[in-house]
């Protein structure tokens, strides 16, 4: 605990916050400009599980501002080589890699156990996505974004506050948003951010101060100016929100998610998963791994049976056309979580454990 | 009546500065006849996504302006 003695030794927080801090999921998706910040700050101030979601790698060009990297990093992974650093600077927090996108298809996957998202993604479809998430969810926002040298921060849908939404509904046909690959940035811009969306992360969670809720945060890091601009919470938006994040979840419910060679490999590592060769006696094995099961398709239904809906099934055939057709099988069968391997272990290229 | 529009993000890389001020008749007392006017001068927000903060709380189109307002145009940055 002497980690955090100087924070425990503030009125505010105590012992009874630090306890808050150890006890909460927070997830931060996007692990780039502003991504970097916010997990070291997370994990320096003993947030107990943090997860982090991106399915980039480290360039060369992130150098000036992800600081989280190094030169030896490049053409990693950032979730996992995020939480690898993380994990350095702080062994007592866990930190949960998601080496993929945030997408509509994992979107509900991803969030489902964390409390508090923070938004470091870097365009709007995925803050819309995230925004409309986190009111079916019932969680709050925690948002940041930049254009050259200015900021915007703020913290949406907490405690029934006003949605990303009610500040700005999407609009169709905008041409002109940009990245900040092609505007450029000052590598400090998105660290004084990703501080101030962290400092709203740690204040949510202990319940202390006043939270950035119903406010706009505008910073100016040229000519140093910070405002802070009153939202209203707008009805209209706020339903078109929760209808779309509804409609997401419910489109997934149904839905097979084809997994990849990489994500297959991840799986095999994770005791959670029911890992299905549906190979039948008379094909060869190609290869097998102890948490792997050989079941055929005709016995599936048989020996699933003692299974839970819930549980995280991934079947896998030859080409991935059996497969498919089992797992819709199950889903429609009232399995919540199955998936199947992508064009079958013919596309496993590489094999960790030989048969 | 005079107004003051600030300009913030992509919309200030449109209007090349921060800030101007604008003499209106009274009959432009609507953000709307003020942002078909901006639209004018300035084509290329048109295109643009932006919201209206009018003395420095969020609004909509439908806001009169008073002398002396202050209007900022803020459109969704998308950098992380």
């Amino acid at each position: 605990m002497k980690r955090y003695q100087q924070q425990i030794a503030l009125p505010e927080i105590g012992i009874a916050g630090q306890k808050k801090l150890t006890d909460v999921k927070v997830l931060v998706i996007g692990a780039g400009g502003l991504g970097c910040p916010v997990l070291q700050h997370l994990a320096a101030a003993g947030v107990g599980c943090i997860g982090v979601v991106d399915g980039d790698i480290v360039e060369e060009s992130n150098l000036n501002r992800q600081i989280v990297y190094t030169l030896s990093d490049c053409g990693k992974n950032k979730a996992l080589t995020a939480a690898e650093s993380i994990f350095k600077q702080n062994p007592e927090v866990k930190v949960i890699p998601i080496s993929s996108f945030f997408t509509e298809e994992n979107a509900f996957e991803m969030v489902d156990e964390y409390q508090i998202i923070v938004d470091c993604t870097d365009n709007l479809p995925a803050r819309y996505l995230i925004n409309d998430v986190a009111l079916v969810k019932k969680i709050p926002m925690v948002y940041a974004s930049m254009h050259r040298f200015e900021g915007q921060v703020s913290v949406f849908n907490y405690q029934l506050g006003p949605t990303y939404r009610c500040l700005f509904p999407e609009k169709e046909n905008s041409k002109t948003t940009v990245s900040c690959n092609s505007t450029g940035v000052l590598g400090v811009l998105p660290n004084t951010l990703g501080l101030l969306q962290a400092t709203e992360v740690l204040k949510i969670i202990l319940g202390i101060g006043s939270v950035l809720s119903r406010k706009l945060l505008i910073y100016d890091g040229l000519n140093h100016q910070m405002q802070t601009l009153a939202i209203q919470k707008n009805p209209i938006e706020v339903q078109n929100g929760l209808l779309n994040g509804l409609a997401i979840a419910n489109r997934n419910k149904k839905a097979v998610k084809a997994i990849s060679t990489t994500e297959f490999y991840d799986a095999l590592k994770e005791d959670s998963y029911l890992i299905v060769d549906l190979k039948e006696a008379y094909e060869a094995s190609k290869w097998n791994a102890p948490n792997i099961q050989n079941v055929p398709l005709d016995q599936l239904e048989n020996y699933l049976k003692n299974y839970n809906k819930d549980q995280k099934i991934i079947l896998f055939c030859q080409y991935g056309n059996k497969s498919q057709l089992a797992a819709d099988y199950l889903m429609k069968n009232g399995f919540t979580s199955v998936f199947h391997l992508k064009n079958g272990i013919e596309s496993v290229t590489e094999i960790p454990f030989k048969s | 009546m005079t107004i003051t529009v600030k300009y913030f993000g992509i919309i200030a890389d449109f209007t090349k500065k921060r800030e101007e001020e604008f003499h209106l008749n009274e009959a432009m007392n609507s953000i709307q006849t003020l942002q078909s006017h901006l639209e004018k001068l300035y084509p290329e927000i048109k295109d643009t996504a932006y919201a209206f903060a009018l003395n420095q709380k969020m609004t909509n189109q439908n806001a009169t302006l008073q002398n002396q307002d202050e209007i900022a145009l803020l459109p969704p940055f998308s950098g992380g």
